[in-house]
């Protein structure tokens, strides 16, 4: 027994000793963000990976670089793609800590994209997940030099985007559990790159302007596939319908005078009422407005009006757009049908699409200070 | 060496916990699957009942001790069917273990490695007793707990109400959701083979089980539901994915906390399988190596094929999973040992 | 008859004086620290015998000769007017024994007694005059605290019994003389409070000490393997102390202790593993520290053994968990390294063995030189040259800084850290978690006299966990003192 147990000792010593962790820090690289374009031969994907631009073991990452190169490859499936990026660089590929997964709009086989990250057994689900009318690999080796890594400072970009209510909240789980639940139906937030103005004193010295992102409405995903751009005021109108404002700026026009205040969601209550032709969705919607300075009782009452007001105008446009239109369902509408009369709901399973077709929906906002 | 009804809960509880954050059920996402669970809940209470009748007339016998009390070829005919039974639990659970550990691991450590390992820190637990497996099935439940209550907090400002809804079951349905149930609760016929370790009252560590079972594992459905939503169908191991999501400021993810807590509770589960059958050759067995090998058998016969499998094919076979199980709890959870009752009593009046 | 120092314990001493010095003699052999003399007590012929250094020349001139040359029977005085002298009319010295056999004369003789052999008497007398050299009472060595009692046992067992018997002036508090060692014959004592202790337990204990065969026990860690239960286990079930006010605070649970001469450090079971985690300044600090201390306690032991491994076992197999920040730090660190993170891991943790190693053993003289050398080699010069990462350098350190929280364990916590590092190396937080259960089960396994070892936390006992994450007001402790026949799961 003591033999046995010294020899499974020296096994484990040897075997430790000889450098099999298959990620150990030498051997993967760290992907930050992932672009994924159409090409010829099927996708054509960029992983953002970070680069230690330190030398030696005491010198800590240099936040002033950017710290990050871009490697891409084209391949039929991203699988593949994905194996002829380790062959080039020569490291494992490593998606744990992977902040954001850019698609581009010419991309027409979504389901790939997310049965890849969704399988994975590393992948993070946290990613925020965003689609480009241009091309995603652009956006991937966009040069923020602000933060440790870009795609650190992308992902931030987005929070605060979601929190104002510009972008549509995008995490990597929440836009799958969507797609599945109604019928491959999604929405992603829309990302550009511009340059940044620069400085005059920096334009004089000759140095390159800056690239940054901006949130520019959403993107429709239905049956799978992209179809149309929403603007920001139809993104607001989804935000506020499903409660994910967590401080928007809103401006007033009160009499000619303009106040700024900022909204918050606070509830939301829904109600399903149905009869034979018509579904109607009842959601009681509760925000809270600050000003942004003192405001009489009188004041108050013309704020919340105006703001109430102001919000339904934002749902009304976004449910015309969204479901009248495009009959696609980005407000959690076939899951409270669902949830409220699932009879209902199971007797138009398979034929989702023409239960969106019958479904209203009606708002009551209720502004609070 | 007996234990306390509390910790005759607790070893049962993370039993049943083990197979819980395994796997749900892959049918449905809804809460429907709580109110076939719930009644499963009820079933197997009732299911507890012989247990109950044989400890309180022979409470320092096993099921099987008191067979081979009735009549020695009896005893003998089920100490076979038992033992088989319970390797093939050891199979059963530790295939899951190794389906899972592919499936959410990959490649990380080869996959007939993790089963050997995971046999041998099982066989020592059940080398060690039931006292050993008891107490620390406590100290495991308080890292458990720790870690459901850092990823409910984390996990919690996600929750999307939307994604709970119930529905209506037809009766195949339910009969589906009650015998799936039921499948997975082999500590019905555990619990007939621990007995003798006992020292308190029995029905406190029954029915204690069975509520905090009911309590704890609709919970964790529900959160699980209330999260994960749609996502839920992408991932048969929803409760991993949930820890996959929690994102603390200390820990990213939580992914292989959970790996962490469920190995540790895969170790006892299995360590059980082998306890069971000690009572009968522990008082008779004295060298130590034979002891060593005795408690070993579960683990050889139903570990081999396990590893061999693990090599071959991913998958799981449901038909295993759901039918077989189900039955054979009914027979020798609730059946035979009914049987055995009625037989000791019947011999002890005629003596 | 022919005597020697293999035969002479039964042997009884003869009348005749000459023979008995014939005898001394030949069991003694040619040893220079034998002073035998002749000497004549009211006419009467005695033999003195006494080892050198062994007795105090004071007592003996001032308490036993005087007397001795002071009595005068008025004529030759017969060999019972001098026993009687000697055992009944005269002090001389409190402890005053009887020897009959030369068993007794050299346990006495060098336990720094003094023999007065009577001519034509088969009986001596044994005076206690000791005044060999020992150590003064100092502060105990093995930890130290701010708040408690500054005196610790020392190697002599008298005074040992004494520092115990001044905190407890109780006649329960017992004191039971045994010897171990067929050759040392070391003199040992089981301590115990009679209406606390549990008889089954000192009985037990009574009965292993007797057991033990060995030629000769000169410290606590003979006897200790003895006490412990029979199967090999990590945990020690048997507490060591030098503090005599720890010690009283146990005899006080039902604890059992035992002293032995010739070391300062006591023994006590049964014990458990909380009991590693407990000081005496938690019974002199607030309650709200102690509950902090406590818990910091419990965090560094946890960080001592397996801070390392899982590291190493994160880095390897699963830097997902880490912070992003975190691992691309980690990155940066790790890239110019030569070795893995489990390699670098083994080296450094060997160096500071070593370094720790060599700072108990080296004289110090030159400790300060090798403070500078680890601190030089280990600390600037193999991050500098890349050989070890910084990460790493900050793990290892907090870890071997957390080792010394709790002092009493660091044996379990060198070798535990080691296996830790192995098998996060080699198998991930899998590995982790199979080893943590195994060592879990075994210590949960593990009885100290029937009492489980991991009691209060498992099995529970709500009245003992008063005093385990905190510690209970003295005002509520003192309502239901507990012993350890309280704890659950215990089978006297």
């Amino acid at each position: 027994m003591k033999r046995i147990s010294l020899f499974v000792c020296l096994l484990l010593i040897t075997s430790c000793l000889s450098g099999c962790a298959p990620k150990s820090p030498q051997k993967i690289a760290v992907v930050h963000a992932v672009g994924i374009d159409s090409s010829d031969d099927g996708f054509e994907v960029s992983f953002q990976i970070f680069r230690a631009s330190s030398s030696g073991s005491q010198t800590p990452i240099d936040p002033s670089q950017t710290n990050v190169e871009v490697i891409s490859s084209t391949a039929k499936t991203i699988e593949n793609a994905v194996q002829k990026c380790e062959t080039q660089i020569g490291k494992t590929l490593f998606f744990g800590h992977n902040q954001l997964l850019v698609i581009s709009e010419d991309i027409e086989d979504l389901y790939s994209c997310f049965s890849f990250f969704a399988f994975v057994n590393d992948s993070s689900i946290n990613m925020v997940v965003a689609a480009t009318d241009g091309k995603a690999s652009d956006i991937i080796n966009c040069d923020i030099s602000s933060g440790t890594v870009a795609a650190e400072t992308m992902k931030e970009i987005f929070e605060i985007s979601a929190d104002d209510g510009y972008a549509v909240p995008s995490e990597f789980m929440k836009v799958v559990s969507t797609y599945i639940d109604t019928d491959a139906t999604a929405l992603l937030p829309v990302v550009e790159k511009r340059a940044q103005a620069i400085s005059d004193k920096a334009k004089e010295s000759g140095e390159p302007a800056q690239d940054a992102l901006e949130i520019n409405g959403a993107a429709l995903i239905t049956d799978g596939g992209f179809g149309e751009t929403l603007e920001k005021e139809d993104v607001l109108g989804i935000n506020y319908f499903l409660g994910n404002i967590n401080g928007s700026d809103m401006v007033i026009d009160l009499n000619g005078e303009d106040i700024s205040v900022k909204v918050k969601s606070v509830n939301e209550v829904a109600g399903v009422k149905s009869d034979d032709n018509e579904i109607t969705i009842q959601k009681e919607i509760t925000v809270r407005v600050t000003p942004s300075g003192d405001v009489d009782n009188a004041t108050k009452e013309k704020i919340s009006a105006a703001v109430e007001k102001e919000i339904e105008g934002y749902i009304t446009g976004a449910t015309q757009k969204t479901l009248e239109q495009n009959g696609a369902d980005v407000m959690n509408l076939l899951r409270i049908v669902r949830q409220r009369d699932y009879s209902l709901y199971e007797s138009y399973s398979g034929n989702l699409s023409s239960l969106l077709e019958k479904i209203n929906v009606s708002t009551l906002v209720t502004a609070v200070f | 060496m007996k234990i306390s009804s509390w910790q005759l809960l607790l070893i049962l509880f993370l039993s049943r916990l083990f197979t819980t954050i395994t796997f749900f059920s892959l049918d449905s996402f809804s809460a429907a699957i709580l109110l076939p669970f719930c009644i499963s809940v009820f079933v197997e209470a009732v299911l507890f009942i012989p247990a109950i009748l044989l400890y309180r007339k022979y409470p320092d016998e096993n099921l099987l001790i008191s067979a081979f009390k009735t009549a020695k070829p009896f005893g003998t005919v089920l100490t076979v069917i038992y033992g088989v039974f319970l390797s093939f639990l050891v199979f059963k659970t530790l295939r899951f273990f190794l389906y899972f550990f592919s499936s959410a691991f990959g490649d990380l450590i080869p996959i007939v490695l993790v089963g050997v390992l995971l046999l041998i820190a099982a066989a020592f637990i059940a080398h060690l007793g039931i006292q050993a497996a008891a107490r620390s099935a406590s100290v495991v439940f308080a890292f458990f707990v720790a870690m459901l209550v850092i990823v409910l907090f984390a996990t919690a400002p996600d929750f999307e109400a939307e994604n709970y809804y119930t529905v209506p079951l037809s009766t195949s349905s339910l009969w589906q959701g009650i015998s799936d149930g039921v499948s997975r609760s082999d500590e019905v016929v555990v619990l007939v083979l621990i007995m003798p370790y006992l020292r308190d009252k029995i029905c406190k560590a029954v029915y204690g089980f069975s509520g905090a079972k009911l309590i704890v594992i609709e919970g964790i459905i529900t959160c699980c539901m209330l999260l994960l939503g749609g996502y839920m169908s992408a991932s048969p191991f929803s409760f991993f994915t949930m820890c996959k999501y929690a994102n603390t400021a200390f820990i990213e993810r939580l992914d292989a906390v959970y790996l962490f807590v469920w190995t540790c509770m895969g170790a006892i589960k299995l360590s059980l399988y082998s306890i069971a059958l000690k009572p009968l050759y522990e008082n008779v067995v004295t060298d130590k190596s034979k002891l060593l090998c005795l408690s070993c058998l579960p683990f050889i016969i139903g570990g081999i094929p396990a590893l061999i499998f693990s090599c071959k094919s991913q998958m799981i076979i449901p038909f295993l999973d759901i039918h077989v199980t189900f039955y054979a709890i009914l027979l020798l959870g609730f059946l035979l040992p009914l049987v055995v009752y009625f037989l000791r009593r019947c011999k002890r009046e005629k003596n | 008859m022919q005597v020697d120092d293999k035969n002479y314990s039964h042997i009884l001493l003869p009348k005749d004086a000459e023979e008995f010095k014939k005898m001394l003699k030949e069991i003694a052999g040619n040893t220079m620290d034998l002073n035998i003399t002749d000497l004549l007590v009211s006419g009467h012929r005695c033999v003195f015998v006494a080892a050198e250094g062994m007795i105090s020349t004071e007592a003996l001139s001032l308490l036993v000769f005087r007397p001795l040359m002071e009595f005068d029977t008025g004529g030759v005085a017969t060999a019972d007017e001098v026993y009687t002298f000697l055992t009944a009319q005269s002090i001389m010295t409190i402890d005053r024994q009887e020897v009959t056999t030369f068993g007794e004369l050299f346990t006495q003789l060098f336990s720094g007694f003094a023999i007065i052999f009577i001519d034509q008497k088969t009986t001596a007398v044994s005076l206690g005059i000791q005044g060999y050299e020992k150590r003064g009472v100092e502060s105990p060595t093995s930890g130290s605290n701010i708040y408690g009692a500054q005196d610790g046992f020392i190697e002599a067992l008298r005074t040992n019994v004494s520092l115990v018997r001044r905190r407890i002036k109780s006649p329960k508090l017992k004191f039971e003389l045994m010897q171990v060692g067929k050759t040392s014959k070391t003199d040992i004592v089981v301590a115990y409070i009679s209406d606390k202790a549990d008889k089954k337990i000192v009985n037990e204990v009574k009965r292993r000490l007797k057991s033990i065969t060995l030629d000769t026990v000169f410290s606590s860690g003979y006897i200790e393997p003895f006490l412990e239960s029979g199967r090999k286990t990590l945990f020690s079930s048997v507490n060591t102390t030098d503090r005599p006010d720890s010690f009283c605070i146990k005899l006080n649970e039902g604890k059992v202790g035992v002293l032995i001469d010739g070391t300062p450090f006591a023994l006590i079971v049964p014990t458990i593993f909380m009991e590693a985690f407990r000081t005496v300044d938690d019974y002199t600090s607030r309650r709200f520290y102690v509950t902090y201390i406590r818990l910091i306690k419990y965090l560094s032991f946890f960080l001592a053994i397996s801070l390392p491994g899982i590291y190493v076992a994160v880095a390897s197999y699963h830097p997902e968990m880490l912070s992003h920040r975190l691992l691309l730090n980690l990155l940066a660190a790790e890239e110019a390294t030569p070795y893995s993170v489990t390699a670098e891991a083994l080296i450094i943790t060997v160096m500071y063995e070593i370094m720790r190693e060599a700072g108990i053993r080296l004289p110090k003289a030159v400790g300060g030189a090798v403070s500078i050398v680890g601190a030089l080699i280990i600390g600037d010069a193999a991050v500098t040259s890349s050989l070890i990462s910084a990460p790493l350098l900050i793990i290892i350190g907090l870890t071997a800084t957390a080792s010394f929280v709790i002092p009493s364990l660091n044996q379990q916590t060198s070798v535990l850290r080691f296996v830790y590092i192995i098998v996060g190396g080699a198998f991930g937080l899998f590995g982790i978690s199979i080893l943590s259960v195994a060592v879990i089960a075994s210590t949960c396994e593990l009885t100290s006299f029937t009492v489980p070892y991991t009691a209060p936390i498992t099995p529970v006992t709500k009245s003992a966990l008063r005093d385990v994450f905190s510690r209970s007001s003295f005002k509520r402790l003192q309502r239901t003192s507990s012993t350890v026949e309280d704890l659950n799961g215990t089978d006297l």
